[in-house]
């Protein structure tokens, strides 16, 4: 593909052999396993291609390059030529599907448009290096295995050369790699990476492998089509709820309608009436009926007579909760990891100290395609088809579920209609496996909307102080956080990390006291802060909570960036100016931050009846700066524009990175409208009636610019929606004077229109 | 209070129709029939006033929805001839009928607003009567053309109004359906008195 | 039973008069495009075209599409040539894609009657909901179909 010529995505796409049915080819025949072939099989010829055995033990890449399991676990080239790239992690709309395999394409010279893609299933090849997890999310995709997909193709080019040169008696320098072709320029002979593949395969890995100079790389750095938008507007792409495998049957299920409650009474019988219900299977918390179809399961559950008694959390409310946090700020012992200075001597002695109190709801992830996960359990296998980001977790819970060895459970990934953090989890792949235990076939499990909302593993709420003091220069000297907070992380911490056993499908309480998420943002900012401390109290909650798209940074910035709004305007400072003055150190910070200034020209006028608001934030690895501009009449608050430069290092594709940014900004201002309620342990939002996020006629103008730094590229996904919070509340702040502090925005009587 | 001269041009505007023309009628006539048809009317009124029927009676650029009558969520407009904006036709979720699966509720007759002119959001039940008779707020139509207006499916609905996505019945207006015709009919009959 | 058309295709289906036409699309027919989001008309993921309009099929009863004709995502073309899709695709516009058919059959909708809607235009008749948060595409991904239209 030239790289000048405009993008034709339609004619890349088609010739992208991205299609469904190799997706579901996958889904039905035997999966590749980590089982790779004894040296015997790869030598045995015929069938013989570059699947590297397992001559090295190590799994995990050390730093004398992929060990051969890890390249034949992402990478298989075949003696017809067909070259197969692993899809190891989740696709949930951040684009990594497409990334990743184009960055081993890129390195390795191979024909980008003539890949074969498969989803992979839990394999050690395909685990977080230092985490030995294997998982998607918390933006670290990018920073994980995009060094690994350069080496891992810098390593299979160099193989392919040796072999080529050998085969062809040449010297390997007079070898170049294109479009998955060997060329030897001087006698002008062209081998294909098929011919050559079954003799690479056989030689020794490099140790150093050495990748392309980044004026040879193609395709990355510049804005790719997408590998899976063609499937996304034709209707052909396979969500989880999609998938349809012989002989399956369809379960709805409904809960106690109060996390952990348990169903009382039910008349299985009067519910197996129904024409077409094959069975009635027990769960936690409730029932699955089972049909041929989805409608014929629902209808029979929703006529039936269910009841269910209140479970341990049926006196929890966000009231109770509110002031519970409210009494601990001022009762509770506080768990300080950051210290700098005294922060606690200076604001004792300082004139005139600003505190303030935060409150941040909880969430739900309202991931569009609501959970659900196909399961079929027999004596030896347990295969599941499931949209998740949890792969290895996923595989943890089968085995412990059903006792099986690692290599008879089977799991085949779909796209995700939405992940947010959400799909991280095993219980709807657990609640499946439950069912598919009780009916011997494939049973697709589907929850309601309902379901969804009221059995999220939801943003636990915080409290958070912050007491401040300034200096002569009006820049502050001393600032206090204290942030009451459940754990984000209960459910995602892998086993190994803790170092603990028991049920994979139950939380587990990270070490005591502290959970560094729910401080990130805070532990590191960009300011230069004599005395800073961030003290934690984790709370417990009767909540399931979890992961949400931004974890701690979003309700972290949305405090640190208010306050240091309302220091800036105290010391009678222009906030761009305050904070570029505050982090002069951090040279990533200020290149944003000018950026934004400039784009937003936020030094010159603001049109009538407008207003901005400014936050900064660095999270994730990288650093973003984003401006706001709005109108607030009375209390209803219009969003015109959101200016933001980004730095995420270095941008693989300004086109996918750009999109995260507008999808994460629309996610920032759905977070200012959107909460999750209870009241008498049970959610009051169970639906899209009750918990709105933005929609596309509240959308402002997005503009976005990206700084190149240099950096080592990370992660894009949760960016864009981190300043966001605050900049809003800046610009509310800028139109009314009226500080916001506890959101969403309905707590103040504002409305986002 | 209505004029004479007002009568006489609903007269004039219905006798092709050849139908019950709107008079007013002197007090001899209707003498001590008067304070029955203002409280039939005050039955009429408060019917029109109920959610079922105000929801959709707006003077607004967007339906109601519910009991506390808040704006139609999903941004859903009245479009320029009040079915809705071009590409969002109300027909897209109200079908032919109440559709219990989804809550939402439908009628045979297709689903829309009332046009502007027959808007009566914040009407006394005074300015409601006059309304109501004023061919430009009635869709000109005349005494007879109201009560068969009465039968129309979109009317008839708020009786039948069907369960909300909860499982729950909406209200019914305050006056059984029977009751509420009966009433009109005796308010027209009676020469449509306004109070 | 009933009979009707999806796509130009005479389809019958062995379905009670009351299942959403959502669910006889995707499990009787197998025409999965069309998605559950909410099952209350609120999000949009189900939108096909029924004789031509808008509708939302997570309410639309099976009984009532008797004789009618239903255009699916999968029937817009055979070959993603509907302009919606080609400006769909050259604007990259979707992320996870769930939302996306129901999206694309609404634009498609509104395209229909206004083959060059303005800013207004596009605001009152796409709320379909996207967790993504795609709008920005959209809005450029309509606008340059629109531009390809006479």
């Amino acid at each position: 593909m030239e790289c000048d010529a405009p993008i034709d995505h339609g004619v890349a796409a088609g010739a992208i052999q991205w299609n469904l049915t190799a997706l579901m080819e996958v889904a039905t025949k035997p999966p590749m396993k980590f089982e790779h072939p004894t040296r015997r099989q790869v030598l045995a010829g015929g069938a013989a291609a570059l699947i590297l055995s397992g001559r090295t033990a190590a799994h995990a890449q050390s730093s004398s390059g992929p060990s051969a399991h890890a390249i034949s676990a992402w990478l298989h080239i075949a003696p017809d030529d067909t070259v197969t790239i692993k899809l190891a992690q989740s696709e949930m709309g951040q684009g990594i599907a497409t990334t990743l395999p184009l960055t081993l394409a890129d390195e390795l010279g191979a024909d980008w448009s003539r890949i074969k893609f498969e989803w992979s299933d839990f394999d050690p090849a395909f685990r977080h290096p230092q985490y030995q997890w294997m998982f998607t999310g918390n933006s670290e995709s990018i920073s994980t295995f995009f060094p690994m997909m350069r080496t891992i193709g810098a390593a299979a080019r160099e193989m392919l050369i040796r072999a080529a040169a050998t085969r062809l008696g040449v010297a390997e320098d007079s070898l170049r790699v294109e479009s998955g072709r060997i060329h030897h320029d001087a006698t002008k002979n062209v081998l294909t990476f098929g011919t050559v593949a079954a003799d690479a395969a056989k030689l020794e890995v490099p140790k150093d492998p050495k990748l392309k100079p980044p004026s040879a790389l193609r395709l990355i750095g510049k804005p790719q089509p997408r590998i899976d938008i063609p499937s996304k507007v034709d209707g052909s792409a396979i969500f989880g709820i999609d998938v349809k495998v012989p002989d399956m049957v369809v379960a709805a299920i409904r809960r106690a309608p109060s996390q952990g409650g348990s169903l009382a009474r039910f008349d299985a019988a009067a519910i197996k009436a129904h024409r077409g219900v094959l069975a009635v299977v027990e769960i936690p918390s409730g029932l699955a009926v089972v049909a041929k179809d989805y409608w014929t399961a629902r209808r029979a559950l929703d006529s039936a007579d269910l009841s269910f008694a209140a479970g341990p959390i049926a006196d929890y409310s966000t009231e109770k909760q509110r002031s519970d946090h409210a009494a601990l700020l001022k009762s509770a012992s506080f768990d300080s990891r950051t210290k700098l200075g005294d922060s606690d001597a200076a604001l004792a002695s300082a004139s005139k100290v600003f505190e303030a109190t935060f409150e941040i709801p909880v969430q739900a992830h309202a991931t569009m395609e609501p959970m659900n996960c196909t399961a079929h359990v027999t004596a030896d296998r347990c295969e599941l088809w499931i949209p998740t980001q949890g792969v290895e977790i996923t595989h943890a819970v089968a085995k412990q579920m059903t006792g099986l060895s690692d290599d008879q459970i089977v799991i085949h990934r779909t796209f995700l209609g939405g992940g947010f953090g959400r799909r991280l989890l095993a219980d709807f792949a657990q609640i499946s496996i439950v069912v598919a235990k009780a009916v011997g076939r494939p049973v697709k499990v589907i929850w309601s909307r309902e379901e969804d909302f009221r059995y999220d593993a939801y943003r636990p709420p915080m409290t958070h102080a912050v007491t401040a003091s300034l200096g002569s220069d009006g820049l502050p000297v001393a600032m206090a956080h204290r942030v009451i907070s459940p754990s984000h992380m209960l459910y995602i911490f892998p086993r190994g990390i803790i170092k603990a056993e028991g049920d994979w499908a139950r939380p587990i309480a990270p070490p005591p006291a502290y959970d560094g998420m729910a401080v990130e943002g805070l532990t590191e900012t960009p300011y230069a802060i004599p005395n800073y401390s961030v003290a934690q109290h984790r709370v417990e909650t009767p909540l399931s909570v979890s992961v949400w798209r931004t974890t701690g940074h979003g309700p972290n910035n949305f405090v640190l960036e208010s306050i240091i709004d309302e220091l800036a305007r105290a010391a009678a400072q222009d906030p761009l100016a305050y904070r570029l003055a505050l982090a002069a150190a951090d040279p990533r910070a200020i290149a944003v931050l000018k950026a934004v200034g400039e784009m937003s020209r936020w030094q010159g006028a603001v049109s009538a009846g407008r207003s901005r608001g400014l936050a900064l934030a660095n999270a994730f690895g990288g650093y973003i700066a984003q401006v706001v501009e709005l109108s607030a009449i009375g209390k209803e608050v219009k969003c015109h524009r959101v200016w933001s430069a980004v730095d995420i290092g270095q941008t693989l594709d300004s086109g996918i990175a750009m999109s995260n940014i507008e999808g994460g900004v629309v996610w920032g201002l759905s977070g200012l409208r959107t909460e999750a309620t209870f009241a008498g342990g049970e959610i009051q939002q169970t639906n899209f009636d009750q918990f709105d996020p933005v929609h596309l006629w509240e959308t402002p103008a997005i503009e976005t610019r990206f700084i190149e730094s240099g950096a080592k590229p990370t992660g894009v996904a949760e960016l864009g929606p981190v300043p966001t919070h605050a900049a809003v509340c800046n610009a509310i702040f800028a139109a009314t004077g009226e500080r916001i502090r506890s959101l969403p925005l309905s707590r103040s009587g504002y409305r986002l229109t | 209070m209505r004029t004479g001269a007002v009568g006489a041009v609903l007269i004039a505007g219905v006798v092709a129709a050849g139908a019950l023309a709107l008079v007013q009628p002197s007090r001899s006539q209707t003498g001590n029939r008067v304070p029955e048809s203002v409280a039939a009317f005050a039955k009429v009124a408060s019917v029109l006033a109920s959610p079922r029927c105000q929801n959709c009676h707006t003077l607004t650029n967007f339906p109601r929805q519910g009991d506390d009558r808040h704006a139609h969520l999903f941004n859903v407009t009245r479009g320029g001839v009040d079915h809705g904006a071009p590409g969002l036709p109300c027909s897209t979720c109200h079908g032919k009928s109440n559709n219990a699966a989804s809550g939402a509720p439908g009628a045979v007759e297709v689903w829309r607003l009332a046009p502007l002119a027959m808007g009566w959001d914040d009407l006394s039940t005074g300015a409601l009567c006059r309304h109501l008779t004023d061919p430009q707020h009635n869709g000109y139509r005349n005494g007879r053309q109201i009560i068969d207006h009465l039968q129309s499916p979109l009317v008839t609905w708020a009786w039948s109004p069907g369960f909300d996505r909860n499982g729950r019945p909406r209200t019914l207006p305050p006056v059984s359906y029977p009751d509420f015709v009966r009433a009109a009919e005796l308010w027209v009959s009676a020469g449509v008195p306004c109070p | 039973m009933t009979q009707f058309s999806v796509n130009g295709r005479a389809v019958t289906v062995d379905a009670d008069a009351d299942t959403p036409l959502l669910w006889a699309l995707r499990d009787s027919l197998g025409l999965t495009g069309t998605k559950f989001g909410c099952g209350i008309a609120a999000c949009g993921a189900c939108t096909v075209h029924i004789d031509g309009q808008p509708v939302r099929s997570c309410s639309f009863p099976l009984g009532a599409v008797s004789g009618k004709q239903v255009l699916t995502i999968e029937g817009l073309s055979h070959d993603r040539s509907h302009p919606l899709q080609k400006a769909w695709i050259e604007e990259q516009v979707p992320q996870c894609g769930y939302c996306q058919s129901g999206m694309i059959m609404a634009a498609a909708a509104l395209i229909k009657e206004r083959p060059h809607p303005s800013g207004e235009e596009i605001d009152a008749a796409i709320t379909n909901l996207c967790r993504c948060g795609t709008y920005a595409r959209i809005r450029s991904a309509i606008h340059r179909a629109a531009r390809g239209m006479p």
